[in-house]
C-alpha cells in the first residue's frame, strides 16, 4: 500500500516537473482572437482593445485592418480563419459572405450581419489649406473648382470611400442644382474617361479599368488613409474622407448637407439614384457594382471562427455600453445595434439587439 | 516480487515522463501564433504555371523555366490598405517587360492585366510596367517619398527562400530601395496569368458653327445614353444602332447660345433661316444636308455603338446611320460635324452688356435671355404693378470679380471674401451716365436686378436694353440704358 502511494506521488510529482519544465506562456497562453476590421476602424478597436483585454486578461486581440472587401477577401478567398469580420460597408458581408459556402458543405461563411456604428463622407482638410476660412458647405463645390486648390480623392477601384466620393459629388449636383459638379471636378480630370449614365432616373458612374489623373491638383490614391499625410504636408488642400477618421487625426472637417453626405437613412431613397460600377472584376465574388446606401458598419463572427465563445464575449463587449462609450469617444458614430437575420444570431448576443435591420 | 514492483513502478515512471513530455511539447506547438508557410513540400518546378498572352499569343512557363531566365533581384515591401506595412524584403525574379517581350511587347496603348488563381485581378498602365510609376512610401514613416527606379517583377524567391503557398509560387513584386515600400493592392499573389489589353481608345468630335466645340468620347456617351438623348436604328441586318440625333449635336453649335439642356439648345429659327450641315470623315469624305433635313428629325443618328460594341474598325468611331439615309449618306469615321450658316443666318447681338473686373466679357442679348431661363432669373414688381425680369446684379459681378474662368451654369462663381475686403460696382448707361455701390450693397443681394424685360416685353426704348431695378433702389440709382458693369478694386 505504501509502494503505491509512492508510485502516485511520484507520479504527481512528475507530471508537476513536466508543466513545470514547458516554455514559459505555453500553459498560459491566451486566446489570440482574431479580428479582421476596415481601416476606419483601425484607431477606435484599438481602444476598445486596451479595456476589453484589461476585463479579459485571458483574451488577446489581433487586430488587422483592411479595406472593408478585403476584410472579407481574406475570410471566404483566402481562408484565413478570422473570429471577427468589421466592414465599413454592412452590406458587403451578406453581398459575400453568405453566398459562399464553407469547404465539405458546412454552410455559409456568415449568414447573420449586426449593424452597429455609421460616418459621414465630407472634406478633411487643414487650417493651411487654400480658402480654408473661406470654405463652408454651400461652396465647397466651387472652392474645389478653382485652379490654385489641390483635393484628392481615394481610388475608387480599390476604396469604398473612393466610390462612395464620386456618389457623393454626383447627389451634389442635384442639391446644388449645378449639373456639372461631377464632370467639372473629376471627370475631366481623368484618362481614360470616367463615364455618367443617366438611365430612368438613376445615375450609374462607369470607373474604367485603368485610371490615371491628368490634372496636376488632382490627387488619387488606394485609400483614404493616404490622403491624410498629403493633407498635412501641405501637398493637398483638401481630400474626402470619413468624418470619424478625419477627426481621429486631429484634421478639420467639412460637414456636409445631409443630402449628399451619404449618413441619412432619412435619404437613403435619394442615395439609390447613383450607383458605381467599376469596369474591372479585382475579386472573383464581388460584382464590382455598388449601389448608394447610407454609411453603416457591419460586423459578424464567421462560422469557421476558431474562436466563437470569445468572439461572442468581444461582440457583447462591442455592442455593449462600454464598447460603445469608448468608440464615440474615439470619434466613431455609432447607431444602435439591429441584425438582419436574428434567427441565426447566437444567443448570448441577442438581449443587446434591439430590433432587426430593414 | 518487491523487485518486480519496483521495475514496474520505475517503467511506468518512465513512460509517463515520455507521455507528458511528448503531450506537452505537442500541446506548446499547437498554441504557437501561425508562422509564414515555407516552400510547398513539392516545389512543382516542372508543372505548367502561368501563362502571358497578347492577343492570339500567348506562352505557358513552368516554373523551372521562370527560374531559369535572367533574374534581377532587388528590394521590396508593402503597405496595405490601413497603413500597416510589411517589408521590405529581398525579391527575386523575372522583370515582367521581359516576360512581355516573349508575346510582342507592350505599348502605349495598352494595359496589363494580372490574375490570380482565385480570381483576383489587378490592371497595371503601361507607364506603371515600363516606368515603374507606383507611389512609394518611406517604411519607417508611411510618408509619400519619391523614388528612383522602379521594377515590376513576377518574384518566385523572397529572402532567399521560394514563396511558400501563402504568397506563390509566383507573386507581383515591385523592387526599389530597401527604405521604401508600395501600396499593398499591385502585389498579386498567386499570379496564374499576365494578360496584355488594349485600352479603349477615345476619340473626340469636332462641333463648328456659331461656336466650336471638341466633345470628347466620354461626353458624347454620357449624352447618348437612353435617358438622355439617346437614340436607336435597327437596320436591314438586325444590327442595332446606337448614338445621338443629328440635330441635337447641331444644336450646341447652331448659335452662340451655350445651353446645357440640348433640346432647348436647337435653334428652330436659325435652322428655317436655312443653312448646311456637313458631316466629315477622317480621310475627309463628306455629305452636305439642309437644315430643313436634319431639323429635329430623330432618324438621323451619330452611332457610336453597333449591337452594344464599339463600332467595327473601319467605320469607328461615329457613323451616321438612319432609316432614309443612303449608304454614301452613311458617313464613316466621322470627325467633324460643321454648321455652314450663311452670313446673315446668325443675327448679330441687339446687344451687349460689357463686364469688367479682374477679367472682362461682352454677355450678349441671346447669352442673357439663355442664362435667364436656365436658372439665374429674379423678378420684382414696382409700385404701378409693371413685373420686372432679370439677373441678380451680384451674379454679373462675380463672372469677373475675379480671375477665376466660371463656368457658365455655375451659380457659385461669386468671391464673398473679395466682396468682405470691398470693391466698388460701377453700373454705367449708354450715355455715360453712372451709379456706383459698394461690395456690401451688392453681395448676393437678389434685390438689385438687371432686367431685360418688363410685363413680358423687351424694356421700352428709352430704357432699352437694360435697366437695374429693385425695392430698394433709388429713382436714380435705378440705371436706364445699361452698357456696363464695371468692378473697381481699391
Amino acid at each position: 500500500m505504501a509502494l503505491v502511494r509512492r508510485v502516485v506521488c511520484c507520479t504527481l510529482a512528475v507530471f508537476s516537473l513536466v508543466v513545470l519544465l514547458l516554455p514559459p506562456g505555453c500553459s498560459r497562453e491566451p486566446v489570440r482572437l482574431h479580428i479582421l476590421e476596415a481601416g476606419s476602424l483601425v484607431i477606435p478597436f484599438e481602444e476598445v482593445e486596451k479595456e476589453f483585454e484589461r476585463q479579459n486578461p485571458g483574451i488577446d486581440l489581433l487586430l488587422e485592418g483592411h479595406g472593408s472587401i478585403q476584410v472579407v477577401r481574406h475570410i471566404t478567398e483566402i481562408h484565413d480563419e478570422a473570429d471577427i469580420a468589421a466592414v465599413a460597408d454592412y452590406s458587403l458581408l451578406p453581398m459575400l459572405m453568405y453566398p459562399v459556402q464553407l469547404p465539405d458543405d458546412q454552410g455559409p461563411y456568415a449568414d447573420w450581419t449586426i449593424s452597429f456604428a455609421t460616418n459621414c463622407l465630407g472634406l478633411a482638410y487643414t487650417p493651411q489649406s487654400a480658402y480654408s476660412d473661406e470654405i463652408d458647405a454651400g461652396n465647397w463645390h466651387e472652392i474645389l473648382s478653382r485652379e490654385d486648390v489641390t483635393f484628392g480623392i481615394s481610388d475608387p477601384r480599390f476604396d469604398a470611400c473612393g466610390y462612395r466620393s464620386l456618389m457623393l459629388l454626383r447627389l451634389a449636383e442635384d442639391h446644388y442644382d449645378d449639373t456639372d459638379i461631377l464632370e467639372r471636378l473629376i471627370v475631366r480630370s481623368f484618362r481614360p474617361a470616367i463615364k455618367v449614365r443617366e438611365e430612368e432616373g438613376v445615375c450609374t458612374i462607369q470607373v474604367p479599368e485603368l485610371l490615371e489623373p491628368i490634372e496636376r491638383r488632382v490627387t488619387l490614391r488606394g485609400f483614404s488613409v493616404q490622403l491624410l499625410a498629403l493633407l498635412e504636408s501641405r501637398d493637398l488642400d483638401y481630400a474626402f474622407q470619413y468624418e470619424s477618421v478625419a477627426r481621429q487625426h486631429g484634421l478639420e472637417f467639412l460637414q456636409l448637407p445631409p443630402e449628399v453626405d451619404l449618413s441619412s437613412a432619412e435619404h437613403a431613397h435619394e442615395y439609390q439614384r447613383v450607383r458605381v460600377k467599376i469596369d474591372f472584376r479585382r475579386f472573383a465574388t464581388v460584382t464590382p457594382e455598388f449601389e448608394g446606401l447610407p454609411i453603416v458598419y457591419g460586423v459578424t463572427i464567421p462560422r469557421n471562427a476558431p474562436h466563437k465563445k470569445e468572439a461572442v464575449e468581444f461582440l457583447r463587449f462591442l455592442l455593449g455600453p462600454g464598447g460603445r462609450r469608448i468608440l464615440e469617444d474615439a470619434r466613431q458614430p455609432v447607431m444602435p445595434p439591429a441584425v438582419d437575420n436574428p434567427a441565426n444570431l447566437p444567443a448570448q448576443l441577442r438581449a443587446l439587439i434591439d430590433h432587426p435591420t430593414r | 516480487m518487491r523487485k518486480t514492483l519496483r521495475e514496474i513502478v520505475v517503467l511506468s515512471l518512465v513512460t509517463l515522463v515520455t507521455i507528458a513530455a511528448t503531450v506537452g511539447v505537442a500541446a506548446c506547438k499547437q498554441s504557437t501564433p501561425p508562422v509564414e508557410e515555407g516552400p510547398a513540400a513539392s516545389d512543382g518546378t516542372s508543372e505548367s504555371v502561368f501563362t502571358v498572352s497578347k492577343g492570339s499569343e500567348s506562352k505557358t512557363y513552368t516554373l523551372a523555366a521562370i527560374k531559369a531566365m535572367p533574374a534581377q533581384e532587388g528590394w521590396g515591401g508593402i503597405m496595405n490598405s490601413s497603413g500597416v506595412i510589411s517589408g521590405p524584403f529581398k525579391q527575386k525574379g523575372v522583370p515582367v517587360t521581359k516576360l512581355l517581350d516573349d508575346v510582342g511587347g507592350i505599348s502605349a496603348s495598352d494595359a496589363v492585366r494580372v490574375t490570380a488563381k482565385d480570381g483576383y485581378s489587378m490592371t497595371y498602365s503601361y507607364d506603371q510596367i515600363v516606368n515603374g510609376n507606383f507611389t512609394t512610401l518611406d517604411c519607417s514613416t508611411g510618408e509619400e517619398v519619391p523614388h528612383g527606379k522602379l521594377t515590376v517583377i513576377l518574384s518566385y524567391e523572397e529572402d532567399g527562400a521560394a514563396l511558400g503557398e501563402r504568397h506563390g509560387p509566383l507573386r507581383v513584386a515591385i523592387l526599389n530601395s530597401d527604405t521604401q515600400v508600395t501600396e499593398g493592392h499591385w502585389w498579386v499573389k498567386w499570379v496564374n496569368s499576365i494578360e496584355v489589353i488594349a485600352l479603349e481608345q477615345s476619340w473626340s468630335l469636332s462641333l463648328e458653327g456659331a461656336i466650336t466645340e471638341d466633345m470628347d468620347s466620354a461626353t458624347f456617351e454620357s449624352g447618348a445614353a437612353p435617358g438622355c438623348h439617346g437614340a436607336s436604328w435597327t437596320d436591314a441586318d438586325g444590327r442595332v444602332w446606337e448614338g445621338i440625333p443629328l440635330w441635337l449635336l447641331v444644336g450646341r453649335v447652331d448659335d452662340d447660345n451655350p445651353h446645357s439642356k440640348e433640346s432647348q439648345a436647337f435653334n428652330d429659327a436659325v435652322a428655317d433661316a436655312g443653312y448646311e450641315v456637313q458631316v466629315i470623315a477622317a480621310d475627309g469624305y463628306s455629305k452636305t444636308f439642309t437644315s430643313a433635313e436634319v431639323k429635329r428629325n430623330d432618324d438621323m443618328i451619330v452611332a457610336f455603338r453597333c449591337d452594344g460594341e464599339p463600332i467595327e474598325e473601319d467605320k469607328w468611331p461615329l457613323r451616321l446611320v438612319g432609316p432614309d439615309l443612303t449608304k454614301g449618306q452613311m458617313v464613316s469615321q466621322i470627325v467633324t460635324m460643321k454648321v455652314v450658316l450663311p452670313q446673315t443666318a446668325v443675327p448679330e447681338p441687339e446687344w451687349t452688356l460689357h463686364l469688367e473686373g479682374a477679367l472682362t466679357e461682352d454677355i450678349t442679348d441671346s447669352y442673357f435671355a439663355a442664362a435667364f431661363v436656365d436658372c439665374h432669373s429674379a423678378s420684382w414688381t414696382d409700385d404701378e404693378g409693371h413685373a420686372w425680369e432679370g439677373i441678380p446684379l451680384w451674379l454679373f459681378v462675380g463672372r469677373v470679380d475675379d480671375d477665376f474662368k466660371h463656368n457658365p451654369n455655375q451659380p457659385g462663381a461669386f468671391s464673398d471674401a473679395l466682396a468682405d475686403a470691398g470693391y466698388e460696382v460701377q453700373v454705367i448707361a449708354a450715355d455715360g451716365y453712372s451709379k456706383a455701390f459698394t461690395s456690401a450693397e451688392v453681395k448676393r443681394n437678389d434685390d438689385m436686378i438687371v432686367a431685360f424685360r418688363c410685363d413680358g416685353k423687351p424694356i421700352e426704348e428709352d430704357r432699352w436694353p437694360l435697366r437695374l431695378v429693385g425695392p430698394n433702389l433709388t429713382k436714380g440709382q435705378m440705371v436706364s440704358q445699361i452698357t456696363e458693369i464695371k468692378v473697381v478694386f481699391p
